[in-house]
């Protein structure tokens, strides 16, 4: 992230005061990050052009990257407009947040597999699952809310993802599905805290009450999730949000649940924490440990959650 | 429609069998879709299916003409053998902005794929001396 600082509203006393008890020391590091101007990010569209002809491209229309370094594919820029360059208009690269990558990194799709993203708009995931699979096997794209689902057509259709049937089924209705998936990401809805410096209307919307409510979606989402997974599947939860309840309590639940185990996670070149094994007034299962959070002051991005589980 | 989708844009833009292997079109009400084999042979998938692969063609009102989209041409243009119409340096930034060219292009008229060096930029209709973009509104690049 750049050093210029920019106005944000202020941050409302609880949401505050939350954010004070899972930071700690670094509260104050994190508030700087928020206020500071963000570095644009993309993704390397690669079923469309490979890595080195995007980047002679990018290079020969003036865009200057960077790689992000625990991506092989993601890049920064100082370009602002990048969004509106031709390389973004033939589908070549993918606006992407620099965090927002490691979900299907971690979730590390093949070709040949059965994938689900179960929460897939507006795609982001849903492209770079597909690129990961190189348009190879079957990758089911679900999305419960109809209105979102023109967002994902669109880039799906932009982007090139042939191997890909859309579904509009309510996440937790997977559990009934006869398909049994080798790999889901289930990127669940959440409060979005960890993107409250692009989006600030984060801080309107955000009320404990959505926590809470976040909180049992995201609980059914992964209990339907593990159901339909085949044995020795893999599982990756993750949202972009820093509340333990939306976050390792959902991971205790499904601990709770059994048949799965939690995995260790492996991401070089970006600075990460341990999942938090107590909150408030509880205490979760040691294990939880083993997720990932990524802090914006750590990297310079977003907030994030990951997880990874193995059914047995 | 599938079929007919096939055959249309065999005979104006010289595609073969092979140009599709292991790919399947599916049609509904209003697209023609292209997918995988895998995908389109799935018996499991779940009930609520609302698409496939990418959007390959769009059916007009007529319910007869099945315009290519931007979208399937830029994913396969590449492998056409007639009806594509070369554009210059300021001729492909109107065409991504939306704007209609004027030529004297000897190509049928009807839908042309448009390209740019290598890079296949999308759908363009020929009339009369015109070049109109196909680019939908929410692709074009903003001035």
């Amino acid at each position: 992230m750049g050093a210029k600082l920019h106005s944000m509203p202020e941050i409302p006393g609880k949401m505050k005061e939350r954010f004070e008890a899972i930071f700690g020391r670094d509260y104050d590091k994190f508030e700087e990050c928020c206020r500071n101007d963000y570095k644009k990010s993309f993704r390397v569209n690669t079923l469309k052009i490979s890595v080195e002809d995007a980047l002679e491209l990018l290079k020969g229309n003036g865009i200057i990257t960077k790689r992000i370094p625990w991506t092989k594919n993601g890049f920064f820029t100082d370009v602002k407009s990048v969004g509106n360059s031709f390389e973004n208009f033939m589908g070549y690269i993918y606006i992407q947040g620099p965090a927002s990558m490691l979900p299907a990194m971690v979730l590390d799709p093949n070709p040949g597999e059965t994938v689900l993203d179960m929460c897939a708009s507006p795609g982001s995931k849903t492209t770079q699952i597909a690129a990961m699979m190189k348009n190879k096997g079957v990758l089911v794209a679900n999305e419960s809310d109809y209105k979102r689902i023109k967002l994902l057509r669109f880039n799906n259709d932009k982007n090139g993802v042939l191997n890909s049937v859309i579904t509009n089924l309510d996440g937790r209705d997977f559990a009934k599905s006869k398909l049994r998936f080798d790999k889901i990401l289930l990127d669940a809805p959440c409060t979005g805290e960890g993107i409250v410096m692009r989006e600030w209307e984060v801080i309107k919307r955000w009320n404990m009450k959505l926590v809470i409510k976040m909180c049992r979606l995201q609980k059914d989402l992964i209990a339907s999730a593990i159901s339909c997974l085949k044995p020795g599947g893999t599982l990756v939860y993750s949202t972009c949000t820093l509340s333990p309840e939306e976050n390792e309590e959902v991971i205790d639940h499904a601990l709770k649940i059994g048949g799965i185990e939690l995995e260790d996670i492996e991401l070089k070149g970006i600075k990460t924490r341990k999942g938090l094994t107590s909150w408030d007034r509880y205490t979760y299962n040691e294990r939880v440990s083993k997720c990932v959070r990524v802090w914006p002051q750590d990297n310079g991005t977003e907030g994030f959650f990951v997880a990874k589980l193995k059914k047995v | 429609m599938e079929q007919q989708f096939i055959d249309y844009i065999k005979d104006r833009f010289g595609f073969t069998k092979e140009d599709f292997g292991g790919l399947v079109f599916i049609a509904d009400e209003k697209r023609v879709y292209v997918t995988t084999e895998e995908v389109a042979l799935e018996e499991n998938l779940p009930g609520k299916t609302h698409s496939y692969g990418i959007v390959a063609g769009r059916i007009q009102r007529d319910g007869r003409t099945i315009k290519p989209t931007t979208n399937f041409l830029q994913v396969f243009g590449s492998r056409a053998k007639k009806n594509v119409f070369d554009v210059n340096d300021e001729e492909k930034e109107l065409f991504i902005r939306g704007t209609c060219i004027e030529t004297d292009s000897e190509l049928e008229k009807g839908y042309v794929i448009v390209r740019w060096r290598n890079h296949i930029l999308g759908c363009g209709f020929l009339k009369d001396g015109i070049l109109q973009s196909q680019i939908p509104q929410s692709r074009i690049m903003k001035v």
